[in-house]
């Protein structure tokens, strides 16, 4: 087993206690990557920040400096087009991904844009309903495009690493996946994903407990929590794409199909990649 | 099984291997349940197997087929001193198919076998389940088929047909047709996927019959079964197979009076082996799917047609689903008819 990444925010008293430890650093300040590449990379073992801002993405100050570390940047919309393509060339030269809300119609739009752009960029989703055709025409076009773009995520990810028997969780994109990336907060507080980490669902505290989590009895537990779908025999269980979704949009799959429309046409796409495309390439962080 | 009885079967074991020194023995652990006998009488197996076969144990290897419902960490200690590495089980995503009491719960069922999953899967096991297809999973064909292809994704299920002989209490039997028509419902979508669900049987093994000629098949198509398999029951009795001693079709004597050498030998199997002289010669003279077949199992024979010497009322469903739908969608013949005069089995050897 490969050793889990904690997702943390930036505290240093936290950072301190985390020396050694693979961490992803979350923050909504775009002014503190500088302080936090100063900090971090002394003793830690920075694997990416992820920012998380309400700022278009044409007003963040991207900066010369962020070259040195992998950044995914979440923000509810592009903005500007005119303001953001003078900070293409700079863009480039660094290792960003922009992830778009799903909430916005004008976003799915533009994640084509960037992609075409070179620019490394993903959806994430936000509060559902997803609009599933929309997402279905972004996937189609990440994968089937044969001009020259930019991944976009989470495709890229299940098409890349899609083989017939295993079980593809995307959710490691959004440092989301339980088996890769844990969930930490100031005061400790320790869960399997950050929506678990705002609910207060922890499955430990103290730092301490770190090294001994994946064998505790909590994150045992959560893990095979997958297996309730079986047994009660739910929507998901019977769905052909639940080993690249595993449930992820439960609620929505008990009453429509558009998920498992979405998600059985991204496993398609999967096998189409496999058989297009060799595996090479460039390797952002995530894969 | 007594202790007695096991200690005898290892001895006679250890017997035989002496005696044909290229032989190896498949001892496969089947009940009923095998975790009803728990830990301890499993580790005296092991003794005996330590006692008895000191020399010959390189050449057994032994399986277990368990519901998991009783799997425990002591179970699964013995059995990796077994060298058992993998554990065949078998699930139904229907509702009050299996389970405890009257109303077979089958909630709590399944959720033993998970616990059962995660034990194996924390000690390294791997598991593969095989479905039996009975009157109710004819309304879903395909949804058991992503079912159990996503509750296991590295071991692709089996599917078998449900067999009743007999009075069919529970309604729960089906036809040839029936059988046929629900792996012709599921075929189109593997096939394209096939990939994705490679070793989903019986598709896989017809793929592999047809397109690659390879005719590696199981007991009941192989025509081979006569003088290979034995059955031992609780109180030492033998005959061909679970099936046969099930129902008493066959008996070849018990293992206290007689060698492996002997009931492996008993007469009444050249009866089982004629099959593959007669049957060339008629019921099975024009079928382009013998080599797949070979007649079918003939225990199944003499239980639905009266006798050894008659194809398995089986052999319709195999036909029909490659007729109906294997041969239509993969654009593959299965041209396998029985050698014309001699009746060898070319296929099999």
């Amino acid at each position: 087993m490969s050793e889990l990444i904690l997702v943390c925010p930036y505290h240093k008293p936290l950072i301190d206690k985390l020396r050694q430890r693979a961490i992803v650093i979350r923050t909504n300040d775009c002014n503190l990557i500088r302080p936090i590449l100063h900090t971090v990379n002394k003793s830690n073992k920075l694997h990416a920040i992820k920012i998380e801002t309400d700022t278009p993405a044409s007003k963040i100050p991207f900066d010369d400096d962020w070259k040195r570390i992998p950044i995914a940047l979440y923000t509810s919309r592009l903005g500007s087009f005119k303001a953001f393509v003078h900070k293409l060339a700079l863009l480039r030269q660094l290792n960003i991904k922009i992830f778009l809300s799903s909430g916005e119609e004008e976003n799915y739009l533009n994640l084509c844009i960037l992609s075409s752009l070179r620019i490394a960029c993903g959806v994430y989703f936000s509060e559902p309903p997803v609009n599933w055709e929309r997402m279905n025409d972004l996937m189609h076009y990440a994968v089937y495009s044969r001009t020259i773009h930019a991944p976009i995520e989470p495709f890229y990810y299940v098409v890349s690493n899609f083989e017939g028997e295993k079980q593809v969780d995307y959710a490691s994109v959004y440092f989301d996946n339980p088996l890769r990336y844990i969930h930490i907060n100031e005061k400790e507080q320790i869960a399997a994903t950050s929506k678990d980490l705002e609910a207060c669902s922890y499955l430990a505290e103290g730092v301490s407990s770190i090294d001994s989590l994946e064998t505790s009895t909590q994150y045992r537990k959560y893990i095979n929590n997958w297996q309730d779908f079986f047994i009660e025999r739910r929507a998901c269980s019977f769905c052909p794409a639940w080993r690249i979704c595993m449930g992820k949009f439960r609620e929505e799959a008990e009453q429509n199909e558009g998920c498992r429309v979405f998600f059985r046409d991204l496993m398609d796409a999967a096998d189409y990649y496999r058989l297009q495309f060799s595996q090479d390439g460039k390797k952002v962080w995530q894969s | 099984m007594s202790d007695e009885v096991v200690e005898l079967v290892f001895q006679r074991i250890n017997e035989y291997l002496e005696l044909n020194p290229e032989k190896k023995v498949l001892f496969t652990w089947h009940g009923g349940e095998v975790g009803l006998l728990g830990a301890d009488y499993f580790r005296k197996a092991f003794e005996f197997q330590e006692k008895h076969c000191a020399t010959t144990k390189s050449r057994i290897e032994h399986l277990v087929q368990s519901n998991l419902t009783l799997m425990t960490q002591e179970l699964l200690d013995i059995f990796r001193l077994f060298e058992i590495r993998q554990i065949g089980s078998s699930y139904d995503p229907i509702p009050s198919i299996r389970g405890p009491g009257r109303n077979r719960d089958s909630d709590f069922y399944n959720r033993k076998f998970f616990e059962g999953v995660n034990l194996l899967n924390e000690n390294g096991f791997t598991w593969g389940v095989i479905y039996v297809v009975h009157r109710k999973s004819l309304q879903m064909p395909l949804d058991i088929f992503h079912f159990l292809t996503n509750l296991n994704i590295r071991t692709c299920p089996n599917f078998n047909r449900v067999n009743v002989y007999g009075e069919d209490k529970n309604n729960i039997s089906i036809t040839s047709e029936e059988f046929a028509d629900f792996l012709g419902a599921i075929f189109p979508v593997w096939w394209k996927h096939r990939e994705r669900y490679p070793n989903v049987r019986p598709f896989a093994g017809f793929t592999e019959n047809v397109r690659d000629k390879n005719l590696s098949l199981v007991c009941e198509t192989s025509g081979a079964c006569s003088h290979e398999w034995l059955y031992i029951g609780p109180e030492g009795e033998t005959s061909q197979c679970g099936r046969g001693g099930d129902y008493g079709l066959t008996s070849y004597g018990n293992i206290r009076k007689f060698s492996l050498q002997e009931l492996l030998r008993n007469e009444q199997r050249d009866r089982l082996a004629m099959r593959q002289q007669v049957l060339p010669q008629t019921e099975c003279k024009d079928c382009r799917f013998w080599g797949m077949c070979h007649g079918g199992c003939p225990l199944d024979a003499c239980l639905i047609s009266g006798g050894f010497l008659r194809r398995a009322e089986s052999c319709d469903a195999l036909k029909i689903f490659m007729e109906k739908y294997f041969e239509p969608v993969t654009g593959l013949r299965a041209d396998f008819p029985p050698p014309p005069s001699t009746g060898y089995n070319a296929y099999a050897h």
